[in-house]
């Protein structure tokens, strides 16, 4: 299956708030058709110098199109500037897409039995992960983690796919109140997880940690969708490195662009981050 | 009416000469990839055949594997970006067990960017590569200004720039290409110092050392406090360094800096550059350096410019 990343223009076909966040559709040319959960697209935002860099989005949902173009969603925060100019970007403009992107989740077969877990708009590609799965049969539950009520975006796309939905958020004003680890051990504590489970998680760095200290109590395999700040996305600039210890014993700087961006948590060198 | 190509051909300009030669390098353009832009080339070989390009100028390599620096290795900054990335490498051995290999098949010439800790390093280094078969040149790098130990230290005064480029030049048959610093008080000083002890090129310039600071939290945005400048932000730096070299110094340079289009490549030649290298524009667009072998061929196309080596030093200056 081809799955070689390309660079073309395409046509953003909305772009609007949805709750706290942004949701952004575009028109993919075809590169996109056979994306996998877990991979990226990185966005030049205009054809100036300034900004100069691209800016990298997980693939959030792959809506099916005619002749395999797709459309493509994304979900992103306003953050600083890059965010800021592409919030600004109407239907009928063009941002220039580089995808797909990076590996995708290790394993999405029916042998590895899915809890997903996410934190804020790190939802981006765990809502292409449950569409994906759900596809696929593979059984999955979902833990769902925010701020406010407000901030749990792609809420009706989860609701739709009829699994197991768990909903937490900082305030209380959705869910239960507390963290999305709150839930996830609960329920770990409560249950028996079948033979191959993993979890595969998104979120900010603290959540990431408190993820894998879960999955480590409870021995399940526990998988991140990194972000980290890119230069070129292609592998080639080094600037996204994650360090992650060796079977011997060795620290490596691995690309999260390249190898990752889904790094294996019990592998990550926590003391060594930025 | 029916298309007559065969006679259309026929009135068509002569075809460009776009080879150009520094020592041993042959080029079939003037456009390189810079050192720590592209890798060994792997990746971007997926978007087009490397042999399209002059050379390639692969990753800084050291004598051992290095990991490089912690993170934040990067900061985005108005047109243009900081790194300190601090050498991260796959170290010599492996570069020639398991990279060359790839790049030999690939039929583009290969400039290695040698760095080392001292003097001695660098040697061994440029043994190392002498006599292995696709190596096109060999790329002193006393300019990078991320290493704690070596780096832009050699590349800052002259007596020791000359004393790296007199170890390296014992050690190999190789061509050599020294890389020049933009952080030095008279880069020509060094060019000649440089090009005394048979350094048989120069390319310029490394990255311009800066910082970026984050004002809320009045934290420095890299680990390392200051990084190397690259990207569009530096042109004007860069052309100002081969001008100024290329008024010491006869031998060939490689001009770079923020080179993006094919006019870009165009404004370093005549400015003085016989080659050029594209760096940071590979991160915005893995065709970048195609685009700019394009760009460039265009420009000679409407300026009826017939050999690409007429264009070098040829600034009029009023």
């Amino acid at each position: 299956m081809k799955n070689t990343p390309q660079s073309y223009e395409a046509e953003i076909l909305l772009n609007e708030p949805a709750g706290n966040y942004f949701r952004l559709v575009f028109q993919d040319n075809g590169a996109l058709k056979n994306a996998l959960p877990g991979q990226f697209i990185n966005v030049r935002l205009s054809k100036s110098l300034n900004p100069l860099l691209r800016r990298p989005f997980s693939i959030a949902r792959v809506l099916p199109g005619p002749k395999g173009k797709n459309r493509i969603e994304i979900l992103y925060a306003k953050m600083r500037e890059g965010t800021r100019l592409l919030s600004l970007k109407k239907p009928g403009e063009e941002i220039g897409v580089l995808g797909p992107l990076g590996k995708p989740f290790p394993y999405l077969d029916r042998q590895h039995p899915v809890l997903i877990v996410s934190g804020g708009i790190g939802v981006a590609p765990l809502v292409f992960l449950a569409e994906y799965l759900k596809k696929k049969k593979v059984p999955f539950r979902v833990f769902l983690g925010a701020r406010t009520g407000k901030d749990l975006v792609d809420l009706e796309v989860f609701q739709k796919l009829k699994v197991p939905l768990y909903i937490t958020t900082d305030d209380g004003s959705w869910g239960q109140k507390g963290f999305v680890t709150l839930s996830l051990q609960d329920y770990l504590a409560n249950e028996k997880t079948p033979k191959g489970t993993v979890i595969y998680a998104c979120g900010p760095r603290p959540m990431f940690k408190a993820v894998s200290k879960v999955g480590e109590k409870f021995k399940i395999p526990t998988y991140l969708s990194w972000e980290e700040n890119m230069g070129c996305g292609l592998g080639i600039c080094l600037t996204c490195v994650c360090p992650v210890k060796q079977g011997d014993g060795t620290l490596k700087m691995i690309r999260s662009c390249y190898e990752g961006p889904i790094f294996d948590s019990a592998t990550v060198e926590w003391e060594k981050l930025g | 009416m029916k298309k007559k190509p065969k006679q259309a051909s026929k009135t068509k300009t002569p075809a460009l000469d776009t080879t150009v030669v520094i020592g041993k390098l042959r080029m079939i353009n003037p456009v390189m990839v810079a050192s720590g832009c592209f890798g060994y080339g792997e990746e971007i070989s997926k978007f087009y055949p490397l042999k399209s390009l002059g050379a390639i100028m692969v990753k800084g390599t050291t004598l051992e594997p290095r990991q490089g620096n912690l993170l934040p290795r990067m900061a985005e900054t108005p047109s243009g970006m900081l790194n300190s990335i601090g050498l991260q490498n796959v170290g010599v051995d492996a570069f020639l067990k398991d990279k060359m290999p790839f790049l030999r098949k690939a039929g583009v010439p290969v400039v290695v960017n040698i760095n080392g800790r001292t003097i001695e390093e660098y040697a061994e280094l440029a043994a190392r590569l002498d006599g292995q078969p696709g190596i096109g040149a060999l790329e002193i790098n006393i300019s990078c200004p991320n290493v704690k130990e070596g780096g832009i230290e050699f590349g800052s005064n002259p007596e020791v720039a000359a004393r790296v480029v007199r170890a390296v030049r014992k050690a190999t048959s190789h061509t050599l290409i020294t890389k020049l610093s933009p952080n030095v008080t008279n880069v020509k000083v060094i060019a000649r110092a440089c090009v005394e002890v048979g350094s048989d090129a120069l390319s310029a310039i490394n990255t311009v050392v800066g910082m970026a600071i984050d004002a809320k939290s009045r934290k420095p945005i890299l680990r390392q406090v200051t990084g190397g400048l690259s990207g569009p932000a530096v042109k004007p730096i860069g052309l100002r360094v081969v001008y100024q070299v290329r008024q010491e110094v006869k031998v060939p340079i490689i001009g770079m800096g923020g080179i993006v289009t094919g006019e870009d490549a165009v404004e370093y030649m005549l400015a003085g550059a016989t080659a050029v290298a594209v760096g940071t524009a590979n991160y915005l667009e893995p065709l970048a350096a195609l685009k700019v072998v394009e760009g460039l061929k265009q420009y000679m196309v409407e300026q009826k410019v017939q050999k690409v080596t007429s264009l070098i030093g040829a600034l009029l200056v009023p």
